[in-house]
């Protein structure tokens, strides 16, 4: 029967989860804030790099969305920290066939950013400028403020028949910790 | 019930839930854009379900097993329901998933074709190609424009921007020596939608732009070192949401310094049709691509789409299997339960009917049977109750009678015997119940002349008879009233014979006594009366005329008038003896031990008469006896004397008297034994010998025996006379030794006596 491996895989795409790790992994290098025009912006310089599973998956026209979650939270001693402000940013990785060129898309604004190079893609998307996170004067002075960022590859983006595997498969589980950094205002 | 019912709905939810999540999730494999995003949860919820259906499954199934280990009644039938419900709901299942399957990939497979890939790429080899066309010859524009402005640069400072602001957008830095216009013209004779000048650093110097709003699209880094490189960019970007743009970016030959310092970006817009045109392929493509990559993916996610399908509909089916049998089963278990219960005699059991089918009726039917049962039962209970109840009153009349109630079958086995029997004839306490009348007196010889009447009777089948029986009880002679019928029951097993027998021993004994009171006290009275009279007229005739009479006429008077007192005297005795007779002294009856007033009487008669040898043989040891010592001596006395008076001319006369203790029947009684060497009693009067004026000695009064039996039976004892074998006669005298038995007898005889 051709189909007893296949109820086999499902079986085990259901239950299992691969041992290997990955190389690819987020990174961010740098993260902090300033405040323009009365507004919290978030700076950040993050390494991105793709598995191979990802970037095969890009290259056969699978849109990658990678989301940059960013959040405040007050300092408090002996309680836990309420958040104060919270901020998701996702951009969109796509592959321009016709013209050779990979795409940028600003989910948000949806600006759209053509590099002749994964690279560059990359690069430019790493260099994180000026997300605006909340308004000044939801910090208020006297406090302390943490900040925190992390970055991840959006599985649930993906198409519904490529979700299965990368739910269980850690080279698709792409993503960095929260880096953290202090706020004063 | 209501758990069930909650397990029930809630198993629905479940089923309906996943059943809508499994749609969804189709749906979503479909590229639907609806559940896209909730394929993961809808996954989610599909495992979980069927875990849950996995849990369910495996309590039924625990279940099941721990009923068939304690053999529960039905566990065997939900067995076979569920194994043949599993069987007929999953293999068709299955079969339709195996043939789904190879459908599926086949149909997956199907869908890419290398011809259709050959021409998707064709298809976009070909709009690159025509782009490219198109591209070469703006490169070409594009460098025209780049060596118009070589004449005109000069060297470049700074950006003013606020002076470079001009209507339709377009800037120019202050060092450049061409006009805002002019660069405008430029971009317009192009025919580019943006113009713009930068320094080979990319800074901005000059730009014109066909809109207004849009910021600057400036060459990425890439593309500027390309052009330090020396070749000019040209490429196709996608821009925003405007479509498809040809971005050429030449060198502004600088001959003076002798190196390229400015560098000139044209974007010229794609035709609205070419664009298109090319966006179609573009997506058409991207979207092949991304199938032909997925297709193994896809293949999985169906196969396993369809697996939680097949694996949901055979749960689905276990479980329903599960559910179906023992509901069928349920009433089949409560018929079996019930049944066991009914074995055990409970007929209360009633078993809910939950179908109007036929095992509803049957179960309806099976109430109305124990239903019914119970009534008979309860019928018959009462029934038995009643006879109980008459057959313990039958018995406590039986037992409260002083007749003794005996009842046989055909084979003379007894049945019943009453208390008043059993005391009659001697077997108090003993159970006789079932044992032949013969065996029961087998041992028991002086009970034969009872066996002995009523036998001939029963076997004679006679109806309705009367006989008295004399036998020798262990109370002594016994005189029983029997009466007897043939019963008619039905069937052999309860025809038989009922003999009632009195104990009429005191009655007759009483009505004798009275009779011989009777006529001893009328015989006293009439003849002791004129017997003084006489004597004292005999006595006064010899006073008077024995003087003056001659010798012999005195002598002749003498001896008359002697003979005449002398025979007075001797009636007088007589009438004393019958009037002693008739007289009955109240007893005063106390412990006495016979040996000793044996041994007391005996010494007196030595004493008057030492011419008689007397033998004793006593035994020792002789438990006391409750008698009335006066009367008794009177007993030995007149016994001892008529021994004696037996005697048949011999010198020496030998009396033997010898005392002991015998057991009878339960019964301990002393007997004494008072034996002569006479010459013995005939035999046609040795059962009368006891009766008043029975005698074969030619003096005495007839009395002395009689007085004995009387005082004997005063006693509750028995006397009687034998004959040795060796000659001579023999009175035996029986005394019971219980206290008690002897007081009720004498208590019972005086009694008899007032009356």
């Amino acid at each position: 029967m051709k189909a007893a491996p296949a109820i086999a895989l499902s079986l085990v795409m259901l239950f299992a989860v691969a041992p290997d790790s990955p190389a690819a992994s987020f990174t961010i290098e740098d993260a902090s804030v300033e405040v323009v025009n009365d507004i919290y912006m978030l700076d950040a310089r993050i390494d991105y790099e793709l598995s191979d599973e990802a970037v095969e998956a890009l290259d056969n026209g699978v849109n990658l969305t990678i989301r940059i979650e960013v959040e405040f939270s007050r300092r408090r001693k002996y309680i836990w920290d309420p958040v104060v402000a919270r901020t998701v940013q996702t951009y969109r990785l796509e592959r321009h066939e016709l013209s050779g060129r990979y795409v940028v898309v600003d989910t948000i604004s949806g600006i759209r950013s053509n590099f002749g190079s994964l690279e560059e893609a990359t690069d430019a998307l790493g260099d994180v400028a000026a997300i605006p996170v909340t308004e000044r004067k939801t910090l208020k002075t006297g406090y302390h403020y943490r900040g925190r960022v992390k970055t991840s590859l959006d599985i649930e983006e993906l198409p519904a028949p490529l979700r299965p595997i990368a739910y269980i498969s850690p080279s698709w589980h792409l993503g960095s910790g929260w880096y953290k950094f202090d706020i004063t205002p | 019930m209501n758990r069930r019912a909650g397990v029930v709905i809630s198993v629905v939810m479940l089923s309906m839930l996943m059943l809508a999540s499994l749609i969804m999730m189709t749906e979503a494999l479909s590229d639907s854009a609806r559940f896209g995003r909730l394929f993961s949860l809808l996954l989610l919820i599909n495992v979980l379900g069927l875990v849950t259906f996995v849990v369910l499954i495996a309590a039924n199934i625990r279940r099941l097993i721990r009923q068939l280990r304690k053999r529960e009644p039905g566990s065997r039938l939900t067995l076979r329901m569920v194994s043949l419900f599993t069987i007929l709901a999953v293999t068709p299942v299955v079969v339709v998933f195996g043939f789904s399957l190879h459908f599926l990939r086949q149909g997956i497979d199907s869908w890419f074709d290398v011809r259709i890939e050959q021409a998707l790429d064709d298809a976009l080899d070909l709009s690159r190609s025509a782009l490219d066309l198109r591209m070469r010859e703006l490169l070409k524009v594009t460098q025209q424009i780049a060596e118009e402005l070589v004449d005109r640069r000069e060297p470049i400072t700074a950006l003013d921007l606020s002076r470079l602001r001009l209507p339709d957008s377009t800037m120019v830095s202050n060092q450049v020596d061409f006009t805002p216009s002019e660069i405008h013209n430029l971009r317009r004779r192009s025919g580019a939608e943006e113009l713009l000048l930068l320094s080979d650093n990319g800074k901005l110097i000059a730009s014109s732009s066909i809109s207004s709003e849009i910021v600057p699209n400036l060459p990425s880094e890439a593309v500027l070192l390309q052009l330090r490189q020396g070749r000019s960019y040209i490429g196709l970007d996608p821009i925003r949401d405007a479509g498809l743009y040809i971005r050429v970016v030449v060198n502004v030959p600088d001959q003076a310094v002798g190196r390229n310092t400015l560098v000139l970006q044209a974007l010229y817009p794609v035709a609205a049709r070419m664009n298109r045109l090319a966006d179609n392929v573009q997506a058409a493509y991207a979207k092949y691509t991304e199938l032909a990559y997925l297709r193994e993916q896809l293949k999985l996610s169906f196969t396993m789409s369809l697996t939680l399908v097949l694996l949901f509909s055979v749960f689905c089916a276990v479980w329903a299997a599960f559910y179906s049998a023992r509901r069928l089963s349920a009433p089949v278990r409560d018929l079996a339960a019930g049944t066991e219960e009914v074995a055990r005699g409970n007929y209360e059991t009633t078993l809910p009917v939950t179908s109007n089918d036929e095992l509803g009726f049957l179960v309806s039917s099976f109430n109305e049977m124990t239903r019914k049962i119970a009534i008979a039962r309860d019928d018959a209970k009462s029934h038995r109750d009643e006879v109980e109840a008459q057959r313990a009153y039958l018995e406590a009349v039986l037992e409260r009678l002083s007749s003794g109630v005996m009842t046989l079958d055909s084979a003379q086995r007894i049945r019943t015997v009453n208390d008043s029997a059993l005391q009659i004839l001697g077997f108090p306490g003993e159970r006789l119940e079932g044992k032949p009348l013969r065996e029961c007196v087998d041992g028991h010889r002086s009970l034969e002349p009872f066996v002995l009447a009523v036998e001939p009777h029963i076997l004679s089948d006679q109806q309705d008879w009367q006989e008295q029986v004399i036998f020798l009880g262990h109370s002594g002679r016994q005189v029983l009233m029997c009466r007897g019928t043939t019963l008619a029951g039905a069937g052999p097993d309860h025809s038989g014979h009922v003999v009632v027998f009195d104990d009429i021993t005191a009655i007759i004994q009483g009505q004798r006594n009275a009779a011989w009171s009777e006529a001893a006290r009328r015989l006293a009275h009439e003849i002791k009366n004129p017997l003084t009279p006489i004597q004292l007229s005999a006595e006064r005739l010899r006073h008077k005329y024995l003087g003056r009479m001659s010798e012999d006429d005195a002598e002749v008077m003498n001896r008359l008038t002697n003979t005449i007192i002398q025979q007075v005297v001797t009636m007088k005795g007589m009438v004393n003896d019958f009037s002693e007779y008739a007289r009955s002294p109240r007893m005063q009856p106390r412990a006495v031990d016979l040996n000793e007033l044996v041994e007391e009487v005996l010494e007196l008669f030595r004493s008057v008469d030492d011419s008689v040898d007397i033998r004793t043989d006593l035994q020792e040891g002789l438990p006391k006896v409750q008698i009335d010592a006066n009367r008794m001596r009177q007993v030995f006395n007149n016994l001892l004397k008529n021994a004696l008076e037996a005697r048949i001319g011999e010198r020496t006369p030998v009396l033997e008297i010898s005392t002991r203790l015998i057991q009878e029947r339960r019964a301990s009684l002393v007997e004494v034994r008072v034996r002569d060497k006479g010459r013995g009693i005939p035999q046609d009067m040795i059962a009368s010998v006891f009766d008043p004026y029975v005698t074969d000695k030619a003096k005495g009064t007839g009395l002395g025996l009689a007085i004995v039996k009387k005082i004997i039976e005063e006693h509750g004892g028995m006397v009687w006379m034998e004959n040795n074998p060796k000659g001579g006669a023999c009175a035996v005298i029986r005394l019971p030794v219980d206290a008690a038995d002897a007081d009720h007898k004498a208590e019972s005889n005086l009694q008899k006596d007032v009356v």
